[in-house]
């Protein structure tokens, strides 16, 4: 299951689309079977190479690259879309990493930005200080309005907001309850195999779109690049 | 494993933003502006400043005789 919603990203072939913090590629995936050119960058080699095989089978313009958010190597206004999911969350200076995301995005072309909810992230912090204090792990509970703040003042219209991913709120609550560092625990496995089997099913797919709005477990942001000089 | 052509004319050096060079047999690719050269790993472009390495004037103007001249 996406956790950014690529018909309303407006994805489109021909589009070159850029997955900033791609993990192991399932939005490139999405993007690249929906006749998309596309980039995926992240700074982990794993899921970089996960990426690059799935979209060197699926065949189409597109490559896998390792780069920083805050210094993309990319033109400028080389992407009509650019999705990022759960990054800002990771760095310091979030606010930065927007700008320049932003300075790749050409006029008018649209960006989808995720970040866990604020609630199930203050969940997860009463239930185990390690979720913040891991290496690579979260650094800062976002407001909504912050990340719509950074957007707005990078030159981007926000457009709009949706939730996702209601079924993870609970597995993630487990995860920092009985050990975060360990993924073996027979709980752990069972909700991850709950998981995936959910995310093949229509009945569950619905469930947690109801879910949504009661505990969701990311918010994603969209909107559009106002034309320079407007913003 | 090569590299996407169309990928390719959307690249820039992280640092300096100019357009790359493309060295397919040695799978590497080079910035004459910065003078950095970026890996390329299993088709996967390392493009992050600090795991380039640095040429020396002398060793960036032979890297751009080799490919004929300055990029388009």
């Amino acid at each position: 299951m996406l956790t950014v919603d690529l018909e309303r990203l407006g994805v489109a072939p021909g589009d070159w689309l850029l997955d900033a913090g791609c993990g192991g590629g399932r939005h490139c995936f999405g993007a690249l079977e929906r006749g998309a050119r596309v980039a995926g960058i992240d700074l982990d080699r794993d899921g970089l190479a996960l990426t690059r095989a799935g979209l060197a089978e699926r065949g189409g313009a597109a490559g896998a690259l390792q780069a920083d958010v805050f210094r993309l190597p990319f033109a400028d206004g080389a992407f009509d879309r650019i999705l990022c999911s759960e990054v800002m969350e990771h760095v310091h200076d979030y606010r930065g990493a927007i700008r320049e995301l932003v300075r790749v995005l050409r006029p008018g072309g649209t960006i989808g930005v995720t970040i866990p909810t604020a609630t199930s992230e203050w969940l997860y912090l009463a239930l185990s200080r390690l979720y913040f204090e891991s290496p690579g792990g979260h650094i800062r509970v976002f407001r909504p309005r912050d990340l719509a703040r950074g957007l707005s003042a990078a030159g981007v219209r926000v457009d709009g907001v949706s939730f996702a991913h209601s079924l993870h709120t609970p597995y993630w609550a487990v995860r920092a309850l009985i050990g975060l560092d360990d993924e073996r625990p027979a709980p752990t496995r069972w909700l991850r195999r709950f998981l995936l089997l959910a995310s093949q099913s229509r009945v569950w797919s619905r469930v947690e779109r109801v879910g949504d709005w009661i505990w969701p477990k990311s918010l994603v942001l969209y909107g559009t690049r106002v034309a320079s000089g407007s913003a | 494993m090569v590299l996407d052509p169309q990928l390719l004319e959307i690249l820039v050096c992280p640092k300096s933003k100019k357009p790359l060079l493309y060295f397919e047999a040695e799978q590497f690719l080079f910035c004459p502006d910065s003078r950095l050269k970026y890996r390329i790993e299993d088709g996967i472009p390392i493009l992050l400043v600090e795991e380039a390495e640095e040429l020396d004037s002398a060793g960036a103007e032979a890297l751009l005789e080799r490919a004929g001249g300055a990029p388009g």
